[in-house]
């Protein structure tokens, strides 16, 4: 009895293991992907970070608000998010190829659970996002941020939450769309404004009150920003990178936990179906 | 039995034209990171001379010279830092460093120099103007009669919270006596103004001039001493970190 159970549990990680190794084989012979995850950290970190930092420059009486980094300091932590946003999406191409050719239909076919092939695709997207995030770490002594292994690690967590979720909102696209156009469009529309409220290029004065903030900046803008799961990611991040958060801690940690739970919950749903 | 190099090379040939993109993009992010961020050490190059922003004068740190030069162990910093370019130091002394208790009064600016140095303790407000290589630890100090009526507190350091000083005098059972300039506080202190004056044991084992005791004062957090580049000026800030020592320890002992 007890030996049925764990062969069965041995056959089921073997099917997670075998669709996660399929995902990241793919990935790796995909020079597309390769080209994307090299050059992103570098068009971000290196021109348009360090482009920019001298229009962030303080000095007493110059600026606006007075904060403790560079600008490419800054969007450092945000470039890695980025980085582990688009592979992870992307990689939810692979539902559609797989479903398009076949695959999909020999697979459930088969008495391999939904479930495993879920999470192999899961742990596979996110595998591969991780790791692109982490490619854009090479970059930190450019922007003088200092990486020692107790950061490198702490860093994993916002990165895994972000490579999860949003490799679970790519297979919920994925599943439910049946063109790549159609999913590629969806997946841009989704991943620009994404990253472009979650204060990631541009800080929300941490010094304002949300009353003042609301005077500074228009009230639309404040609320997409605060109700944007990225913001969370980034700001967990740079408080790991740099050691500087805009928000609140607990908050964030809340709120990185449910941005990884319903989307995983939503794409397990929309994949059974 | 494969070498080394054979078991090294074996997957990225396995992967074919994506293991040479893989090999090829991690040596271009390795590269690019080589490139300078900014033109700030260049510029000090080109301009042959590192000018320094400083107090009027910090003894013993910065004490002033009659050639209108420093002595002392920032000045020493910052003339390892010149050297470390290949330029001489230029001191700007800025009159209204330190007088008043808002930096924004003092009227340094980012343009008058490319190190600032005089006094920079490590604090949040510091490093919001400035990238900052701490070179030493300060715990707090009192020169003098730990039971004195009356203390002063002499605090001519950039980044330093007063408001903390003062309340540790007044939980001391002291009255707190504010002094803003060297002399004056030596002064004080010697013709009995002021019983003992609080601030960091560099300073206050100066003011205590040998014939004083000087007690460190446990209940406060020990500050960190820096040099400062301004914010946003990496490459120089790569430079003085090549050559100042890393925060010693000895001050804390």
């Amino acid at each position: 009895m007890i030996g049925r159970a764990i062969q069965a549990v041995v056959d089921y990680l073997g099917a997670v293991h075998a669709v996660w190794l399929r995902e990241v084989l793919r990935m790796l012979r995909d020079s597309g992907q390769i080209v994307g995850a090299f050059s992103r950290p570098v068009l971000w970190v290196m021109i348009f970070g360090i482009g920019l930092t001298p229009y962030f420059r303080t000095g007493l009486r110059e600026t606006t608000f007075m904060v403790p980094f560079t600008y490419v300091q800054f969007i450092l932590p945000a470039v890695v998010v980025l980085n582990v946003i688009y592979p992870a999406v992307q990689s939810a191409v692979s539902l559609i190829w797989d479903r398009e050719f076949g695959f999909v239909r020999e697979v459930f076919a088969s008495p391999t659970p939904r479930s495993a092939v879920f999470l192999g695709k899961l742990f596979g997207g996110a595998t591969i996002a991780l790791a692109q995030g982490l490619l854009v770490l090479v970059l930190a002594p450019a922007a003088n941020v200092p990486v020692a292994y107790s950061t490198f690690l702490a860093a994993l967590i916002p990165m895994a939450a972000a490579a999860l979720a949003f490799t679970a909102i790519g297979l919920f696209l994925a599943a439910r769309m049946s063109s790549f156009q159609g999913f590629g469009v969806f997946a841009n529309t989704l991943i620009l404004p994404a990253f472009f409220l979650a204060s990631s290029i541009f800080p929300l004065d941490p010094s304002l009150t949300m009353e003042q903030a609301l005077q500074t900046f228009p009230a639309w803008l404040v609320f997409l920003v605060h109700a944007n799961p990225v913001t969370y990611a980034i700001d967990e991040l740079r408080w790991v990178m740099i050691e500087y958060r805009q928000f609140d801690a607990t908050t964030a940690r809340l709120v990185l936990v449910g941005f990884v739970l319903v989307p995983v919950a939503a794409a397990y749903h929309a994949f059974r179906r | 039995m494969p070498s080394v190099a054979e078991r090294l090379v074996k997957p990225v040939r396995r992967l074919g034209r994506s293991g040479i993109l893989i090999v090829c993009g991690l040596a271009a992010l390795v590269g690019v990171r080589q490139l300078p961020p900014d033109a700030s050490l260049s510029q000090v190059r080109e301009a042959e001379v590192l000018l320094v922003c400083a107090p009027p004068g910090l003894p013993p740190l910065l004490t002033p010279q009659a050639d209108g030069g420093f002595a002392g162990r920032e000045a020493e910093l910052v003339r390892a830092v010149a050297a470390q370019i290949g330029v001489p130091a230029q001191w700007n002394t800025q009159p209204g460093w330190g007088r008043g208790a808002d930096p924004s009064d003092w009227g340094v600016r980012p343009s008058a120099c490319n190190v600032a140095a005089g006094g920079i303790v490590a604090s949040e407000r510091t490093r919001a103007l400035m990238d900052l290589v701490v070179y030493d630890r300060a715990p707090w100090a009192l020169a003098g009669d730990p039971g004195a009526e009356t203390i002063g507190l002499y605090l001519p350091f950039w980044g330093i919270d007063r408001g903390t000083g003062a309340r540790a005098i007044r939980e001391m059972g002291a009255r707190p006596r504010f002094l803003f300039e060297a002399a004056h506080a030596r002064d004080a202190l010697q013709n009995g103004q002021v019983g003992a004056i609080l601030t960091l044991r560099p300073v206050a084992r100066w003011l205590a001039g040998g014939d004083r005791r000087v007690d460190r004062v446990e209940a406060l957090p020990v500050q960190s001493l820096a040099i400062a580049t301004w914010k946003g000026r990496t490459t120089l800030n790569r430079a003085v970190r090549r050559a100042v020592p890393q925060a010693g320890s000895a001050a804390a002992r």
